[in-house]
């Protein structure tokens, strides 16, 4: 049982790791067809040092903040989406229902709506940062004492309805229609022109968000029983949720800040993962945090490759992937409940 | 280890406004199986919640001999009192052995994430299992076996925690008289054989006086009767605490199934 585990694990892994030396070496159609791995080789380790500095900045200023945000933000959604769906022991759940999302994108919005994303360039991650962690403690304040499950996933709706209202009331009350259309443009989800800032604002968030969920996953195991036996089992209950739910909120929250709304991996992932991880709940957000930054990857290498006129948005490749696989989930349960 | 004895003492609870239990105290001993009986409503659940240390909001005190429930840490408390809720739950397609496996959490390190168990959890899963002879479905997914067969995996995922002390509410509900003898002799011999101390909640009144050691009736959240099967079930208790009354042609008993043995040979 374990070493079917590990060996899916150690293979997902190695994907993942070529996906990012691909990401990251890959020429692509902003720097010309010759900034591909072996420019960037050649130019790095030469004696003639004049193209150097391109090959560094075009390593360090666009490749390496592009494909660590698609490492960290796929490993982020894929467990969050696989924590989410063991807290609430419903395959149908993904990040978003605690309404992190919503409030991210509502945040990053208002920066662009308030014309600060175009002063400070880090205006509009932090933004999106403070949307989401408004989220969490809103959240926490409807949640109480004792609130249950399925009262903080209610909340979590409200909120992501009321932080949809008012995203679109940005747009609607928007000075142009440029304004709108960056607005628009930015929640499709990309990772493209992001820099070493985004990086670096980022990812602790996303870390810390990764260690509160990863350090309440065991516990989850013993979710599968059910709340009430889990907490004859030793299992603090209140604790596991609110672990997962501030987690998730983390680092769903920071990847939606840099990168707008990346939808279905946090869905699809742990669906196409738990066979292999035998439904065991602690396993599959391990698989899941490794198998979402290798879909992200995969999905922005091919964003990149697609010749389209306007670059593809890495949000509506992934949802064109996920949306299906969805409507297959909810199928499949329609048959078990006849 | 030694078995703990098990002390309620003068619990009472509120749930909202309304009073569920007042003042009732009750002692389990190791080796005896001690049956929670009462009608629908009378608070046996709640009280069998208390006594487990999973509800915590009541008056009074619960005690494994000497030490109150409420200085034992989570995971000490896990690992002395093994409980089974009323219909217990399963979740995603666990297997049978994955699902009996969970009842070593208490005794396994709080970060173990790929779910590795020890010679000790292996041989407490297995034992469990051959207890409750669940081992013959152990790879099939629990979700698809039938109620007895489910009912025997999970009185395998409590005995699998080896706590001395076991409760469970109800746990014969809903299912066929074989199943129900079985599982009421697995609880027995966990109590005789193991010396662990057994607490049952039980609406079969004719099992619970052939297989508990000690009853206590509940009526309205109070204790109506508390001692041996046929010191407590009398007419007069019975039909006070479940609105009944015994036929008036006492010859026509039936069956009386309850008494029967099982035959799997």
């Amino acid at each position: 049982m374990k070493v079917g585990f590990t060996h899916w694990f150690w293979l997902l892994a190695t994907t993942t790791l070529i996906l990012f030396l691909v990401s990251l070496l890959m020429p692509s159609t902003l720097t010309g067809p010759n900034t591909g791995a072996g420019f960037l080789l050649q130019e790095l380790f030469a004696v003639d040092t004049s193209n150097s500095d391109i090959a560094r900045i075009i390593l360090l200023e666009l490749r390496v903040p592009r494909a660590c945000l698609a490492l960290l933000v796929g490993a982020s959604l894929g467990l969050a989406g696989a924590a989410m769906q063991g807290l609430l022991r419903n395959p149908l759940a993904e990040p978003g229902v605690v309404g992190v999302s919503g409030t991210a994108a509502l945040g990053a919005t208002l920066t662009f709506y308030t014309g600060l994303a175009s002063v400070a360039p880090l205006a509009l991650p932090l933004g999106g940062i403070t949307g989401a962690l408004a989220a969490v403690v809103l959240l926490f304040m409807i949640a109480g004492k004792y609130a249950s499950t399925a009262t903080l996933l209610l909340a979590g709706i409200a909120l992501n309805a009321i932080a949809g209202a008012l995203t679109t009331l940005t747009l609607n009350l928007s000075p142009n229609p440029f304004a709108a259309m960056e607005i628009i443009f930015w929640q499709m989800g990309s990772l493209a022109d992001r820099s070493m800032l985004h990086l670096q604002l980022s990812a602790p968030l996303m870390l810390a968000g990764w260690a509160l969920i990863l350090h309440a996953a065991p516990a989850a195991r013993g979710l599968s029983l059910g709340e009430v036996t889990a907490s004859s089992l030793g299992i603090n209950v209140r604790t596991t949720q609110r672990k997962i739910i501030l987690g998730t909120a983390l680092c769903v929250g920071a990847g939606v800040a840099v990168t707008g709304i990346i939808g279905f991996v946090g869905l699809v992932v742990p669906h196409l993962l738990r066979r292999a991880c035998k439904n065991d709940p602690a396993q599959l957000m391990l698989a899941s945090a490794v198998g979402g930054a290798s879909l992200l990857l995969a999905a922005d290498i091919a964003v990149r490759c697609i010749p389209t006129n306007a670059e593809l948005k890495l949000g509506v490749v992934t949802a064109l992937i996920g949306a299906p696989v969805f409507l297959y989930l909810i199928f499949k349960v329609r048959r078990l409940e006849q | 280890m030694t078995t703990p004895t098990l002390f309620g003492r003068n619990i009472t609870c509120d749930l909202g406004s309304h009073r569920v239990l007042h003042d009732v105290s009750l002692t389990a001993e190791p080796g005896k199986v001690t049956g929670i009986i009462g009608a629908n409503g009378a608070g046996k659940s709640t009280l069998l919640s208390i006594l487990a240390g999973l509800l915590t909001h009541h008056q009074g005190e619960v005690a494994l001999d000497t030490r109150p429930l409420v200085n034992l840490s989570l995971l000490e408390r896990a690992r002395n009192i093994a409980f089974l809720p009323q219909a217990p739950e399963v979740h995603w397609d666990l297997t049978a052995r994955q699902v009996v496996a969970l009842g070593r959490i208490p005794h396994q390190h709080s970060f173990n994430w790929l779910n590795t168990a020890n010679e000790a959890d292996q041989s407490a899963v297995l034992a469990a299992m051959r207890a409750t002879q669940s081992d013959q479905f152990a790879e099939r997914p629990v979700r698809s076996l039938s109620s007895g067969e489910q009912m025997r995996v999970h009185l395998a995922r409590m005995f699998a925690v080896n706590a001395p002390v076991i409760l469970t509410d109800e746990p014969i509900n809903g299912l066929d008289p074989f199943h129900q003898i079985r599982c009421l002799d697995a609880l027995g011999t966990r109590a005789r054989d193991h010396h662990c101390t057994v607490i049952t909640v039980l609406h079969d009144l004719d099992l619970a006086a052939r297989f508990c050691d000690q009853l206590l009736l509940l009526h309205n959240g109070e204790v109506l009767a508390w001692g041996e099967p046929l010191e407590v079930l009398t007419p007069a208790n019975l039909m006070q605490a479940y609105r009944i009354r015994p036929p008036e042609n006492p010859e026509t008993t039936g069956l009386n199934v309850a008494l029967w043995d099982c035959n799997d040979d």
